[in-house]
């Protein structure tokens, strides 16, 4: 199958290989569910969301500000550091480009000194 | 001589007719106005469409505006070209096909998203479209600022088209930023027309003597358009502007935002490609796309607003076009295996950038337009109120965090394994980023679309269908373009990096 085969520069990548493995395995999985229990039955039980055991209501759901708590925490230096920057002031935007604009125009200077 | 001979300046010409035509309309008649712009649309689409196959089966087209001929570059007794010049190389024409393909996903699921003063906002975006192609297509420096005047001034517009005090805001930082962005741009220029009395840019390459103003020009062009495109340490206004437009322009921003990184590439490659010290600005183009990839996923995690989520891993992703691009000028030939690899990395990022982000900004606005609420705390359980959009999420967050067999992994591959070769902390930073783009949207989606249904969103509905095709034809180009990388690649990809690398052709197609 040469169709759809990326070449990079010292590989490929097939992804129709891929969808044809994902699909074989998705057929073995079906295959063993088709030995599960014959006599069950759906309840309106099936598509309740547990959450730890029980079902979940409103109030026990994990919100998003929740997640990765234990990432922020142990980040907490770097995002006291990065929030602090995104002051969301107009000047500070036109600071920064200076700032690059600056950078860039010393770095080229200097290179083209060491140039000439 | 056929239309196909002017598409070049239908392409201008096609949306700033359109964007006067819809505005006179609606004072005239609604119904006129309502066959106007679905008319316009597919005018300025197929122009946009025909145009980058006919370049990329044909080769580069010029054309020269109010010449007797439209390959006619140079007027007659005269040494350089001072007409209107438009260079559509391989490159033009890959930014003409992936705006014009946003551009008709945002104007389908406009249909039922804009139900007030239609007129302005359609108006506003042939504006927005005027600005992309004319960046795309110029071949003059001076005309380059004028549309990146005209895109900017129609996506401050727009920014602010749902009048209310964060959207005015945003706008006004937009405005700001871009002015001074199109400032700088206009010193650049006025600083090479003061020495070289030309402003094509194919006529400047073969003249520039890179003197130390001459690298002023280039320091002010590289840092303006950078900012433009959102790269970080310029990026603040991003999330400003990204997350306060209404949904559909905020994909067209994207693309917007990609016009900006092409007018990048083509002054680093095509203007000062022979630029002895070029390294230097692969260099800062590298560090700049290494910065906007971590810094922007890192602040996109912490984020509860769906939009302004999206809008930091908009810049994360601008850094791994400016990775691999940023590869390609630092080689500069075609020779290095690596290097073209890399580059064609960050190209196929660039097309596939615009559509997983403009299915996800899509998918937002859905999200908004069912529920009023932006805020993920406040959204739960949506997955059983709109299983559709649920599933064009899942193809955008599994596009975007480069899971396969996606277009986000093909791209993602390329730039991974090129960046390797020259830094493996490249290729690892790559990686790590794409780890946290997937923590961040599993995030998105377990609290909006998984977890218990809320009360206040029992009555959510699924949006109108004019939305759902927009978004399941952005979702069918990610699939296509995901199975068929290789398709994409040769047909579209690999030209365009070609003609980046290539400047003695852009040189030459002036004749």
């Amino acid at each position: 199958m040469t169709l759809a085969i990326l070449k990079t520069a010292s590989g490929f990548w097939n992804p129709l290989a891929f969808v044809a493995f994902f699909i074989g395995v998705c057929i073995i999985i079906f295959i063993l569910r088709a030995f599960g229990k014959k006599d069950f039955k759906p309840s309106k039980y099936k598509a309740d969301v547990f959450f730890s055991g029980n079902i979940a209501s409103e109030a026990s759901r994990v919100k998003a500000s929740d997640l990765f708590w234990g990432f922020f925490e142990a980040m907490k230096p770097y995002y006291n550091l990065i929030t602090k920057i995104h002051t969301g002031i107009i000047n500070d935007y036109a600071l920064w480009y200076v700032i690059v604009a600056s950078l860039l125009l010393t770095v080229l200077t200097l290179g083209v000194l060491q140039w000439a | 001589m056929s239309l196909l001979q002017h598409s070049v300046a239908l392409l201008i010409a096609f949306p700033l007719a359109f964007a006067f035509l819809t505005a006179i309309t609606e004072k005239l008649s609604a119904k006129v106005k309502n066959i106007v712009v679905p008319v316009g649309m597919l005018s300025v689409v197929c122009t946009a469409f025909l145009t980058s196959v006919d370049v990329f089966a044909n080769g580069t087209k010029v054309y020269t505006m109010g010449a007797e001929l439209p390959s006619i570059t140079m007027p007659a007794k005269l040494a350089i070209p001072i007409r209107i010049v438009f260079i559509v190389d391989a490159f033009s024409a890959f930014m003409l096909l992936l705006s014009s393909i946003v551009a008709t996903a945002a104007f389908l699921y406009s249909a039922s998203f804009i139900r007030e003063a239609q007129a302005k906002y359609y108006s506003l975006l042939f504006l927005m479209l005027a600005g992309m192609f004319g960046l795309a297509c110029t071949a003059d420096l001076f005309n380059l600022f004028v549309f990146l005047e005209v895109l900017s001034i129609s996506s401050a517009a727009l920014i602010a088209f749902f009048v209310d005090f964060k959207a005015s805001e945003a706008s006004y930082k937009y405005l700001i930023v871009s002015s001074l962005a199109s400032l700088m741009v206009l010193l650049a220029v006025g600083i090479l027309y003061a020495q070289y009395d030309m402003l094509n840019i194919a006529a400047l390459a073969k003249v520039l003597r890179f003197s130390f103003v001459d690298i002023i020009a280039l320091a002010l062009l590289v840092s303006a358009l950078a900012m433009k495109a959102g790269s970080v340490p310029m990026h603040f206004w991003v999330p400003d502007a990204y997350s306060r437009a209404p949904a559909a322009i905020t994909a067209t921003l994207v693309v917007a935002s990609q016009s900006c990184l092409y007018a990048l590439f083509r002054v680093s490659f095509s203007l000062f490609g022979a630029f002895p010290l070029i390294h230097i600005i692969a260099y800062a183009i590298i560090l700049l796309g290494i910065l906007s990839m971590f810094i922007g996923v890192t602040m996109a995690l912490p984020q509860k607003d769906i939009k302004r989520l999206m809008a930091y891993h908009a810049i994360s992703q601008t850094g791994y076009m400016l990775l691999g691009v940023g590869i390609g000028l630092l080689v500069g030939n075609t020779a290095n295996i690596y290097a073209l690899k890399a580059m064609e990395g960050g190209i196929f990022h660039i097309i596939n950038h615009a559509l997983y982000k403009g299915l996800l900004f899509l998918t937002a606005g859905a999200i908004i337009y069912s529920t009023g609420k932006r805020n993920l705390d406040e959204l739960s359980g949506l997955a059983r109120r709109m299983p559709a959009t649920t599933i064009f999420f899942i193809t955008g967050a599994a596009a975007i965090a480069g899971l396969p067999p996606t277009n986000g992994f093909a791209s993602k591959l390329l730039i991974y394994e090129s960046s390797y070769i020259f830094n493996p902390l490249f290729s690892i930073i790559a990686m790590i980023v794409s780890i946290l783009t997937l923590v961040s949207f599993v995030k998105v989606f377990c609290s909006a679309f998984l977890g218990p249904e809320l009360k206040a969103l029992s009555n959510v509905k699924e949006v109108p269908k004019p939305m759902l095709f927009a978004m399941g034809m952005l979702s069918f180009f990610i699939i296509i373009f995901g199975l068929f990388p290789d398709i994409v690649l040769n047909t579209i990809v690999e030209p365009a990096a070609m003609a980046l690398l290539n400047q003695k052709a852009y040189i030459g197609a002036l004749g």
